[in-house]
């Protein structure tokens, strides 16, 4: 499999790094799309097959900046793919990061925390 | 403002193509975003080149002559807590209409006069030989600043300037002005009946501000609503809360919130000759921001969507957050139609959510939303 991708920042759309090879897992900056479903297709399927031969620790960093309610709902999605995954015995983690004073990504990630069962830690950036 | 505005603004713009009228606080910064918008919905109606440069440029000089006289005036301005600025653009089928308006001293008001009257005296060539000459001589009008950019606009226009001046107090007066592009590549003068129908003057545009004026509204937007033009609309209200002094947090929320309505209305709104056209509205009432939008839904669209806000509206904000969570569970199974979308502008909205369904014909209506925050 292809074991990395990458997508550059638009201006409603946020920088992806999914790097296997460096062992970095990154969503960052404006998640606006209208069409969430398409943007985050290639993503959910990079992470779909990740889960067939993932690396033994995986840390997923969130660090994002706005979120509409559509990318919600995939980045909901990518995180039960990393739930699977640690449901076979991989080491799994997750930052969420927000800028200091940003209640609103800080609470979504908080009420993420609570639904999932993924050790989760919310820091400032 | 209130919600029924929204059926008022759409009837007025009824036969516009688009609609984009901003007052408020100018700055440079929102000149490139209008011209992005603009462009954007020329180009989406398969416009010449010409007319599309032609826009701009004038966009452009309006601004610069909104901006460097609110300078000018802005101790004032400030001081009074009234107004800065004015900026109209409306699309017919037939024509593009910009206008603008800025305070400007008393005293400069009777040169403006008579350079304005005798440009529009002058035929074109008339006026091109007068660019040439301000051009080599560089003969520009003291501190006046309406030198070559006034003739620039009546050259690009090729359509007498329309303005009016009105005096405010005893040392400024508004000065109104509008340009008029034809669309055509001919420049056909022999009009449709429609569109002498479509006619807008700058009396009409005038009265739209002073609505706005006393009501409290800051944009009024009327066209389209895919991501393209949703995204300079959008940009065009960040920058203008940047320089507000509210709090981050609650510009932040705002701008979300807008978000969710706007890519809503591109989700749903009906289609229309091709397009999803949908008005939408900004205003301040007592510290809050309010967000009213409008837009065309069928029958079986409205009824679902009544029964949904209805529901969102009968609970409170914990009871919604449960329900947030388990509707995120579910919609990872469920395609789509999870209406996440609303669940999130109820949490964030100070209070309950305004709606209207005004039927427009058998089958359509003119669904609006006015949200508080």
């Amino acid at each position: 499999m292809e074991n990395n991708l990458f997508l550059e920042e638009t201006q409603d759309t946020p920088k992806i790094i999914l790097d296997q090879t460096n062992g970095i897992f990154e969503i960052s900056g404006r998640s606006l799309p209208e069409n969430a479903v398409n943007f985050y297709a290639p993503v959910l399927q990079w992470m779909e097959q990740y889960l067939n031969t993932p690396n033994h620790s995986t840390n997923f960093e969130f660090k994002l900046d706005y979120l509409n309610s559509a990318s919600t709902k995939k980045i909901f999605e990518i995180i039960s793919v990393l739930e699977k995954l640690r449901k076979k015995n991989y080491i799994v983690t997750i930052s969420w990061f927000h800028c200091k004073d940003d209640e609103l990504i800080k609470n979504r990630g908080l009420e993420i925390k609570e639904m999932v069962e993924i050790p989760f830690e919310i820091k400032i950036y | 403002m209130k919600i029924n505005h929204i059926n008022q603004f759409y009837k007025i713009l009824r036969n516009d193509n688009l609609s984009f009228i901003y007052q408020g606080d100018f700055s440079d910064g929102i000149t490139e975003k209008i011209i992005a918008l603009s462009e954007f919905s020329i180009d989406s109606d398969n416009e010449m080149l010409e007319t599309r440069n032609k826009v701009s440029f004038v966009i452009v000089e309006c601004f610069q002559n909104i901006v460097r006289h609110g300078n000018d005036t802005q101790t004032e301005t400030n001081r009074t807590g009234t107004f800065s600025g004015l900026f109209s653009i409306r699309n017919t089928q037939e024509s593009v209409y910009i206008a603008s308006a800025n305070l400007i001293e008393n005293e400069k008001v009777p040169i403006l006069r008579n350079k304005l009257e005798t440009l529009n005296n002058l035929d074109k060539e008339q006026i091109k030989a007068l660019y040439m000459d301000i051009l080599t001589t560089g003969k520009l009008s003291e501190k006046g600043g309406a030198g070559l950019g006034l003739v620039e606009m009546a050259r690009k226009s090729e359509n007498p300037l329309e303005f009016i001046f009105e005096n405010e107090n005893d040392k400024f007066s508004l000065f109104y002005l509008m340009l008029k592009m034809q669309r055509k590549a001919d420049g056909n003068c022999t009009q449709t009946e429609q569109g002498v129908k479509n006619n807008i003057s700058l009396a009409d545009v005038k009265q739209l501000q002073e609505i706005m004026k006393e009501e409290n509204i800051l944009l009024v937007y009327k066209g389209d609503f895919s991501q393209g033009t949703i995204i300079p609309v959008l940009k065009i209200i960040e920058d203008n809360l940047n320089k507000q002094q509210e709090e981050p947090q609650k510009k932040k929320k705002l701008f979300l919130i807008l978000m969710e309505i706007l890519q809503n209305i591109s989700k749903h709104a009906a289609v229309q000759n091709g397009k999803k056209e949908a008005i939408f509205m900004i205003g301040k009432k007592d510290q809050k921001f309010i967000i009213c939008t409008g837009n065309m839904i069928d029958s079986v669209s409205s009824e679902k969507i009544t029964e949904k806000i209805n529901m969102v509206n009968s609970l409170n904000k914990k009871e919604l957050a449960s329900l947030y969570k388990k509707t995120l569970i579910e919609s990872i199974s469920v395609e789509d139609g999870a209406g996440l979308g609303i669940i999130d502008i109820a949490r964030e909205s100070d209070e309950k959510l305004e709606f209207n369904v005004a039927p427009e014909t058998e089958n359509l209506s003119l669904f609006s939303l006015s949200v508080q925050l």
